[in-house]
Formats: C-alpha cells, structure tokens, sequence
C-alpha cells in the first residue's frame, strides 16, 4: 500500500493509447491525484512542459513511433521528476536517462502510485 | 558408371592399366598402304608381338585415309607407307597429326632417305621402319604403344585437373564463393575477384597483402578479425568468422570467412586458406528479424495493458458483477477484430469504411444502418480508437437505442470539410480541413440521459478526442443519440 500521501500532486501523464491514460487517470484519480493530459505526440507534451502546472510526469517512451527523448531531456532540464512507462523494457529508454524509474506495462495500480510517492518532489 | 554420352570418336584413349595381365591388349591399327603383299608382311609381324591383340584396318587411298581418321576408330597407332600411287605419306602425316594427335604414327616403307626421316620425326611421326628391316618393327611399335599410353595417360590427368579445376571455379562463381590464400611468411595475399568484390573492390590486386585487407575491415571488428587468424594459425581449428567491411562509398556489408590453416611436411603452418561470402543481406535479414521480435514484444505488452484497462474500466462501470463477464468479452471480441483486420492490412492503417462495416456490417445487412462517405485512411492507432468506439455506440444502440426498437435506424456518414468552413480550423500540423463524422440514431425508444458516465462515453469524449486532437459531441438527445466527431486532418486521418 502507498503510504505517503499524494493526493496533493499533480501529475502530467504522457501516453498515446487512450484506454491506457484512462486506465492511468482512474489510478490516480482514486489516490485524489489532480491529472493533467493525456498528451498523446510528442509535440503535444512539449506543449503542456511549456505550460507547466504540474509536478510529476508519467511518460510513455515510444508516441505514435516517436521517442520520447525530447520530452524526457526537457524535463530534465526543467527539474521536474518523470517515470517512464514502456511495454519495451530498460533497453528501450533514451541513452541520457537510464538512471530513471521505470515501470513495465502492463502495471498494478499501486505501482504507479507507490513509483509517485517514491519520486515526487519532496 | 552411367554413360549419358558417347565419347566422341578420335578421342579414344586406352587407359593404360590392362585389367588382367592374362588377356591381350585390344589394339586398332589404321595401315596406310596400296601394296596387299607389304600389308600381309605387317600384319605378321604385329602378330608377332606379345600381349597385344591387333585389329588392322588397312587403306589405301587419300580419301578413305581421311574418312578412317575423320570417322573412324578409334586407333590406337597409325602406320603408314611413305609413297602412294594418288597421295604420299608426308601429307597422311599432317592429317593424322590434326586430327589424331595423341594416336602414334610410324612410317613403314621401302625406302626413306635419311632426310625424309628426319623431315618426318619432325613433322610429328613417332617412329619409322624401313621393309628391309621389318623385323624392328616388333620394338618399335611396341615402344610407340608404351609410351603413348604413357602420354595419354599424362595428358588425361592434365586434362581432369583442369575440368576439376573449372568445376570448382563455376561452383564457387555460382555460389558467390571468393577464395583466397595467405601466406604467413611474407604476409602475402591472393584473392580471387569474388573475394574482392566482397570487400568492394574491383581488382583483387589491391588486397596483395594482409595488412591491405585489414584496410577494408570495419575498426571495431579489426582486433577480432585478427584475433581469429591468429587462433586459426596456432590451434589448427577452422577459421569461421563474420566481420564488417568499410566500401570506399562509406557503405558497411558484412562478410563471412571460412579457411583454415595449411601447413608443411613439418606440421608447421604455413598459410591459410578458404572462401569468402557476402552475408549482408542475411545479416539485414537477421537485425530486421530483431526488431520485429522487439516490436512484437512491445506490441503484446501494449495489448495486455489495453485489455487490463478495458477489464478495470468494465468492471467500474458493471452495475452488477454478472453483468461483467459479457461487456467485458464484448468489447475484447472488438479489440481482437480490430487486430484482424489490422493484420491483413500489414499492420499498415486501414481505411475508414473497412473499419466502419467492422462493426456494422450485419446491421447494414439487415437494412437498420446506413454507412456513407468518402474514401479516408487511419492509421493503425486510430483505427483501433475508432473501431472501439463505433463497437460502443453500436452495443448502446442495440441494448438502449435506435437498433433495439423494430423502426430504429442509424446513419453513419463522413466527409471533408475544408478549413474555410467554419466551425472546423487548421489542424495543428498544418494540414488543412478535417474529418466530420455523423452518428444519428432515430426511430428507437426516448433516449433517457444516462444516471452516469460508462465506459463507452468515457472513450469518446475523452479518449478519442484527445487521442484525435479533434472535437467530439456526444449528445443523448431525447430523439436518437447523436455524436459528432471534428478531427484534424493529419498523416494519421488523410483522405485518399
């Protein structure tokens, strides 16, 4: 079980599969986690970095046959903490973030809300 | 052994070896001579010698001397007399030596002066017997034999050397074999032209030495091309490697070397020699064959976490547990046919009425579904969304709507609309128009606002509209439920 509370983040989930953002959303709206996306393309997530808003990402590694890369290093760059999702294993990450948490798909709910209370912004 | 072809006449040639030394040696002789009385003194004295069983054919003019060298045979000695009455020895001689050139030719005459003779020995004649001296005939002809069949013999092995030799070139040409030789002393290389075009070059000259190959190789396979020559040279194994190699355009192809090490009466190596192979497109064959394993294996797990997402979502929006296990197949049914469809399509995208009549096909049938617009094609992605979600609106339709009342009808229809008419923009890549798309329900029961979202809802208006950058109304208009989807125009929703 999640012990630390995140019901007070918010939290950008990057993915182009609907029914998996769906899946995604309910989590952590159970949790009482605010969402923002899904960003479903790269451009589309570099979009809302831009806006900001949020503290925590989720972020698919592969959109539409596009990598992911430019999203991860800009949010490297902006200090703000991601976890990727991926169906691909720890070879499919982009080269510069190998060090950052991964969960596999398919994932338990309580993977993704254990991996936010872990990585959150402390 | 089984003949398919005769031997061509002329060419025949004795093998040298008797099978049994009891039985005579068949010998065919062609006897150049108009004299019957010098012929029967030749016959006798072919009689005479051993071990040999002589079948004489004699002649006696120009043109039954050319027929019996030109057609037949074969023999196995030709003697000949020095003048006759329409044609002379000498010129029998050039015939015999153009077209029998392997068959021993011996002048037996009366006379020869000792010109002649020499003039005939070097014209080609392997001997000569002058009528006073027949008897010399037994040693001659019988030395003639010998080392004709000692000739031959020679020749013969030449000759299968040299067909060995071509049967092993064409095998290797038709196989794409290079060959290739190296000596350790000197580091010298000879190649052959396959072996070089291997390497991307034309003349195989340019790799006359090991240290010039190594050139060619690609710099990271380098330390290991060199460390298998070196374990080939001292464990005696056979060489069996695959490296990379740089063309002078820059392009990379991979070859594959097999050789093993020679050596000398010592058992020290002296070289190493095999074959090359040109292995790139297998080893393209084999990385295309990786990625399409990776790309399966990512494509399952995506499907495993779509199918956990449709059965948690179903299980929310149950309004019993028993009413579960049938929405829940339902809708897997749907994302398997998407899959089918997909998969006749190479995984390639599919076109919006295939994955209209998808799920509708049967309705249309029955005449309560109308499905109409132009030609669109979606990408994989977006025909899936787009299936689910026709498979959602139709599954509402039979339980609540239009399709379960006797008179219900659905129309389906699309079109393009360009930019300029409002309230469709640009999409967002540029492209311009969009993709509106009509679901109409009329003549089913009142349509009542359901209580709360389901799954079904949930997928359009938020999934689809965001998986589509499109605006999407999903309206439970007391009428017929009404939903209509605005979606960009882009490289994943392109008209034909």
């Amino acid at each position: 079980m999640t012990d630390a509370n995140i019901s007070d983040l918010t939290v950008l989930i990057v993915e182009d599969e609907p029914l998996i953002a769906m899946s995604l959303e309910d989590a952590l709206l159970d949790q009482g986690v605010t969402c923002l996306g899904p960003a479903g393309s790269v451009a589309a997530a570099l979009e809302m970095i831009e806006a900001g808003g949020f503290d925590i990402a989720l972020l698919d590694v592969n959109l539409r046959g596009e990598r992911v890369d430019a999203v991860a290093d800009r949010l490297a760059v902006a200090g703000i903490p991601f976890i990727f999702t991926t169906g691909h294993g720890a070879e499919g990450l982009p080269d510069a973030h190998r060090a950052r948490p991964v969960i596999g798909k398919p994932f338990r709910d309580l993977d993704i809300t254990d991996a936010l209370a872990r990585h959150r912004p402390r | 052994m089984t003949r398919l072809l005769d031997p061509p006449a002329g060419t025949h040639v004795s093998d040298g070896t008797p099978a049994d030394p009891k039985l005579p040696i068949p010998c065919r002789v062609l006897l150049l001579e108009d004299n019957g009385m010098d012929a029967d003194l030749v016959r006798e004295h072919l009689l005479m010698i051993d071990d040999h069983d002589f079948d004489v054919q004699r002649v006696d003019t120009r043109q039954s001397f050319i027929a019996a060298v030109t057609n037949g045979g074969p023999y196995d000695l030709i003697l000949s007399d020095f003048d006759l009455p329409d044609f002379d020895g000498m010129s029998a001689l050039a015939i015999a030596r153009e077209r029998l050139p392997r068959v021993p030719f011996i002048f037996v005459s009366g006379m020869l002066g000792e010109e002649n003779a020499i003039e005939a020995l070097k014209k080609g004649a392997t001997d000569y017997v002058v009528k006073l001296r027949m008897e010399r005939l037994q040693v001659v002809v019988r030395r003639a034999l010998v080392e004709a069949r000692d000739r031959n013999e020679l020749a013969d092995k030449r000759q299968a050397l040299a067909e060995s030799e071509a049967r092993l070139r064409f095998a290797l040409e038709a196989g794409r074999l290079g060959s290739w030789e190296l000596t350790l002393a000197d580091n010298r290389l000879r190649v052959s032209s396959i072996c070089a075009a291997n390497l991307g070059l034309s003349d195989p000259d340019e790799l006359a030495s090991y240290d010039r190959l190594l050139e060619h190789v690609h710099p990271e396979d380098r330390d290991y091309q060199q460390a298998m020559v070196r374990q080939a040279v001292s464990s005696g194994s056979p060489l069996d490697m695959e490296y990379r190699t740089v063309w002078s355009d820059g392009s990379v192809h991979w070859v594959q070397v097999r050789g093993r090490a020679v050596y000398d009466r010592d058992g020290t190596p002296t070289g190493l020699a095999g074959v090359s192979l040109n292995i790139t497109d297998r080893k393209k064959a084999e990385e295309r064959q990786l990625l399409l394993l990776e790309e399966l294996n990512h494509r399952v797990k995506n499907t495993l976490a779509m199918v956990q997402s449709i059965a948690k979502q179903t299980l929310r929006a149950a309004p019993s547990v028993e009413a579960f296990p049938d929405a829940f197949q339902s809708r897997l049914r749907a994302l398997a046919q998407a899959h089918d469809l997909l998969t006749r399509r190479q995984w390639q995208g599919a076109s919006l009425s295939e994955i209209a009549a998808l799920t509708l096909e049967p309705h249309v049938h029955a005449g309560r579904v109308k499905v109409g617009g132009p030609p669109v094609n979606l990408t994989t992605g977006v025909a899936v969304s787009l299936h689910l979600a026709f498979h959602e609106l139709a599954t509402n339709a039979a339980k609540y709507g239009a399709l379960s009342a006797e008179n219900g009808r659905v129309e389906l229809d699309w079109e393009i609309a360009k930019p300029a008419q409002p309230p469709v923009r640009a999409g967002k890549d540029g492209h311009a128009g969009a993709l509106v798309l009509r679901w109409r329900e009329s003549g089913g029961p009142p349509v009542v606002m359901p209580t709360r979202r389901g799954f079904g809802s949930r997928l359009i208006e938020r999934g689809l509209a965001h998986e589509l950058e499109g605006d999407v109304a999903l309206a439970f208009d007391p009428a017929g439920v009404r939903c209509r989807l605005v979606i960009p125009l882009s490289s994943r929703v392109s008209p034909q």
